[in-house]
C-alpha cells in the first residue's frame, strides 16, 4: 500500500522520541508481545478482500450473517436447571418473564447425565443438585409444559445422552402438536469433548462416535432446524486450555466427527451447515474478540481447503459465547459482574450468536434467582444500552485487533496441528495427551494467581485487610426434592406397559449390535417410558465404558 | 544430587520413603483440573502420586488405596455431596484395615461443613477458593511425618 514506507518510517522516530524502551510490557497469551502503538503498516501483508471482507462473506472475519445484530440481536439463553422437572420449569418461566426470550438451555444433574436412575444407589446424593435430575418422558413433560417447542429453541447439553433428550424432545413436542421438522435448538453431542474435560461419559469412543452421527444423520433427514452439533470448546478451557489451544483442540474434535460423518457417506455440505461452537471469552477483551474472529476465518478456511466444502453455510463458525469464570474472585464477588460485563461486551464486539453470562457467584454456588437475574440483566444492558451492537465488527480495521486476530489465526491452526501430529484427537485423548496439556496448563495458572502474575483485583493485589472469601455455598438437596423424584420414577416403573419396555430395550440392544441408525429405537424406548438407567444400562451390556487414561 | 539427598529434600518419612498419595474422584462429578493440579504440586513437592481417575465407588478408593499403599487419600469433590462421600470412604478404609490412613479432602466445601467433615474422619479440608497449594503441601507433609 503507498504510503506504508513513510508511515514506518514516522513511526520509528516516534518509537525513538517515545522512549520505547520505557513501555511497560505487555503479551497476549501466546507469548507474542503487544506494541505499544499498532499502526496500518502493522497490515501491509493484510488484504482487505482475502482476509478481512465483509460479513455474511467468506471468509467470515467480520461476522457470519451481512447484518448481524442490526438484523437481530444476540440471543441470551442462560443455562440452568436444578431439582426437579418442576422446579427447573419454573426457573426458566421466571427467566423469561425477566426477559430471556431465546430459547432454554438444560442444566441436568449428574445421575441423568451419566445415565444412572434416580434411586440407583450411586445416584445417592447427586439426585437435582448440579442440575435438574430427569428419568423418563413423565420428567420431560413436565419440563416443557406451557413452553411451546415450535417457538422455542431449546439447548440440551448432553452428549452421553444425546439421543434420549433428542427422542424425549420429539416425543413431548409430539404431544404439543409440533412435528419434529419444527423444532429448534441444539444439542452438545460430543463424547470425545467429555473424555477430554467434562467428565460425563459412559460408552468408548467408537460406539460414542456412531451414536453422535446416528443423532446428526437424523437431524440432517428430519429435523432442519436442529443442530445436533455444539461443540463446547469452552470447557476445554476451564480444564486450563489456553484461548488458542481452546478454539484449535475443538476444531480438532470437530473435524473427527466430520471425519466419521463422511466415512458413512454423509456429504460435507450437509452436515457442516449443522455445527456450532461453543466458546468462551474473557477479561481481555480484545485478545478474546481476536482469538474468535480468527477461529472464524480459520474455520472457513479449514472446511474449504481440507474438506472441500462447497456451500456458505458450511464455513460458517456459528458460537454461543460466554465469559469463563474461572477468571472470577471469589473476594468481593459482588466485582465479578463487571468482569462478566466485559466478557460480554468482547463477545458481542466478537460478533457470537448466543450470548450468555456466568452469575457472579457461579465459583462456588448454583445462583439464586437474583444473581441469575443480574447475569440476564449484563447482556440485556450491554445489548440495549451500549453501543457494541450499533454497527457490525465495530473492532474490524483496528490496527491492533487485526494484528491480533492474524496472530491467533495462526495459532489456532498451530493447535490443530498439534493435535493431528499426535494421531488425531481421538487418539490424543484416548492417551490421556491433550488432558495433559491442559492440566500442564492449569498449574502454570494456579502458580501465576499465587504468585500475583496473574493479577485478580481485590484477591492477590488490593486485597482489603480482614476481607474474606465469599462463603462457599453449596445447593443443598431438599430431601424432598428427592423423595418426590424417586415417588414419580416409582409410579412410572408401575403404570408403564412392561413388555413393551422390555421389548424396547430388547430392541434396542439388537440395534446397538448392528449398524443402523439407533434414533428410533432410542424414540421407541423413550415413548414406552423406559428410564435413562435401563436405556444407559442396556447400551453398556453392549459397548462397555471409556477407559479412562489417567497418567496424569 | 544423590539418592540420599534428593530424599531429603522431599521431606520423606522416617523409614526412607516419598510420602505417597493417593488423588481420587469418589461419585458422579467429572471435573479435575483441580484433582491434576494438586497431583502436580505434590509431584513437584517430592511426593508420589497416584490418580484414579473419575467415577470411583467409596469402595474402588479404598481398594486403591490399600493396592498402591499411600499415606494419604485426597478426595476431590466438586458437587456438593462431600459429606455422604468422605464418610462412605472412611468407613471402606477402615473395613479393609486402613483407617491409618490420613484422609483429607478438597474441593467446593462450605464453611459450615469443615466440622462435620472433620467428624467424619477427614484429617484436613481444603476448601477451593480458600487453600494454597504450598500450605497444602505442608499440611499433608505435617500429617504424615507428624
Amino acid at each position: 500500500m503507498d504510503g506504508m514506507d513513510e508511515i514506518a518510517s514516522r513511526k520509528a522516530l516516534w518509537q525513538e522520541t517515545a522512549q520505547l524502551k520505557k513501555a511497560r510490557q505487555a503479551k497476549i497469551e501466546t507469548g507474542l508481545d503487544i506494541a505499544p502503538l499498532y499502526t496500518p503498516d502493522d497490515l501491509a501483508t493484510t488484504d482487505f478482500f482475502r482476509d478481512i471482507g465483509f460479513p455474511g462473506e467468506v471468509p467470515f472475519t467480520r461476522g457470519i450473517y451481512p447484518l448481524m445484530y442490526r438484523d437481530r440481536l444476540w440471543g441470551i439463553r442462560q443455562y440452568s436447571g436444578f431439582g426437579t422437572a418442576e422446579d427447573t420449569n419454573r426457573r426458566w418461566k421466571a427467566l423469561a418473564e425477566s426477559g430471556q426470550v431465546a430459547g432454554v438451555s438444560l442444566a441436568n444433574d449428574l445421575p441423568t447425565q451419566l445415565g444412572y436412575d434416580s434411586d440407583d444407589p450411586i445416584a445417592l446424593d447427586e439426585v437435582g443438585r448440579v442440575g435438574c435430575a430427569v428419568d423418563t418422558l413423565s420428567d420431560l413433560n413436565l419440563l416443557f409444559d406451557g413452553i411451546p417447542l415450535d417457538k422455542t429453541p431449546v439447548s440440551f447439553n448432553q452428549s452421553t445422552q444425546a439421543p434420549f433428550f433428542l427422542a424425549g424432545l420429539i416425543a413431548v413436542a409430539k404431544r404439543q402438536g409440533v412435528d419434529q421438522a419444527r423444532l429448534l435448538g441444539t444439542v452438545s453431542n460430543c463424547t470425545l469433548l467429555e473424555y477430554a474435560c467434562r467428565g460425563n461419559w459412559v460408552y468408548p469412543a467408537v460406539p460414542s462416535m456412531r451414536m453422535a452421527i446416528d443423532v446428526a444423520s437424523y437431524c440432517i433427514q428430519h429435523m432442519p432446524r436442529y443442530f445436533p452439533f455444539n461443540f463446547f470448546g469452552c470447557n476445554l478451557r476451564s480444564a486450563g486450555a489456553t484461548m488458542a489451544e481452546e478454539v484449535g483442540f475443538t476444531f480438532a474434535i470437530a473435524m473427527a466427527y466430520l471425519d466419521e460423518a463422511l466415512r458413512r457417506k454423509i456429504d460435507i455440505d450437509d452436515i457442516a451447515p449443522r455445527i456450532s461452537f461453543f466458546f468462551t471469552s474473557g477479561i481481555r477483551m480484545f485478545e478474546e474478540a481476536a482469538k474468535l474472529r480468527g477461529g472464524r476465518r480459520a474455520w472457513a478456511r479449514l472446511m474449504a481447503d481440507h474438506y472441500g466444502a462447497k456451500k456458505e453455510a458450511s464455513k460458517m463458525m456459528r458460537m454461543t459465547v460466554y465469559p469463563f469464570a474461572s477468571e472470577f474472585s471469589p473476594v468481593e464477588p459482588e466485582l465479578n459482574l463487571v468482569r462478566a460485563a466485559c466478557g460480554v461486551a468482547a463477545a458481542a464486539m466478537a460478533g457470537a450468536q448466543v450470548i450468555w453470562s456466568p452469575s457472579i457467584d457461579e465459583n462456588f454456588a448454583i445462583p439464586s434467582e437474583r444473581t441469575a437475574r443480574w447475569a440476564l440483566r449484563t447482556g440485556q444492558i450491554l445489548a440495549e444500552e451500549t453501543d457494541v451492537a450499533k454497527t457490525v465488527d465495530p473492532l474490524g480495521g483496528s490496527w491492533f485487533v487485526e494484528s491480533l486476530t492474524n496472530a491467533y489465526e495462526e495459532a489456532i491452526m498451530a493447535a490443530v496441528a498439534q493435535i493431528e501430529r499426535a494421531g488425531g484427537a481421538i487418539q490424543a485423548i484416548e492417551s490421556g495427551y491433550m488432558q495433559r496439556q491442559m492440566a500442564d496448563n492449569a498449574y502454570r495458572w494456579e502458580r501465576d494467581t499465587a504468585s500475583g502474575k496473574r493479577v485478580v483485583v481485590g484477591f492477590n493485589k488490593y486485597r482489603l485487610e480482614g476481607l474474606d472469601e465469599e462463603p462457599i455455598a453449596v445447593h443443598r438437596t431438599d430431601a424432598h426434592t428427592v423423595e418426590a423424584q424417586v415417588r414419580r420414577l416409582r409410579q412410572v416403573r408401575e403404570t408403564r406397559d412392561s413388555p413393551r419396555v422390555r421389548a424396547a430395550l430388547d430392541n434396542l440392544r439388537r440395534m446397538a449390535e448392528g449398524e443402523e441408525n439407533l434414533v428410533p429405537a432410542f424414540l421407541e424406548a423413550v415413548e414406552a417410558y423406559a428410564t435413562v438407567g435401563e436405556i444407559t444400562s442396556a447400551l453398556k451390556s453392549v459397548w462397555g465404558t471409556f477407559k479412562e487414561p489417567v497418567d496424569v | 544430587m544423590s539418592e540420599l539427598s534428593r530424599w531429603a529434600h522431599s521431606g520423606d518419612t522416617p523409614g526412607g520413603r516419598r510420602i505417597r498419595v493417593l488423588i481420587a474422584k469418589p461419585g458422579l462429578d467429572g471435573h479435575d483440573r483441580g484433582a491434576k493440579v494438586v497431583a502436580r504440586a505434590l509431584r513437584d513437592a517430592g511426593m508420589e502420586v497416584i490418580y484414579t481417575g473419575l467415577h470411583q465407588t467409596p469402595e474402588n478408593v479404598a481398594a486403591a488405596a490399600v493396592q498402591e499403599d499411600v499415606d494419604v487419600v485426597g478426595l476431590s469433590i466438586l458437587s456438593g455431596s462431600h459429606l455422604a462421600l468422605t464418610g462412605r470412604v472412611v468407613r471402606a478404609l477402615g473395613d479393609m484395615g486402613a483407617a491409618d490412613k490420613w484422609v483429607v479432602v478438597g474441593g467446593i466445601i462450605p464453611k459450615e461443613d469443615v466440622e462435620a467433615l472433620h467428624s467424619l474422619g477427614a484429617s484436613a479440608v481444603f476448601p477451593a477458593t480458600n487453600t494454597g497449594l504450598d500450605s497444602m503441601v505442608d499440611t499433608i507433609r505435617q500429617l504424615v511425618l507428624g
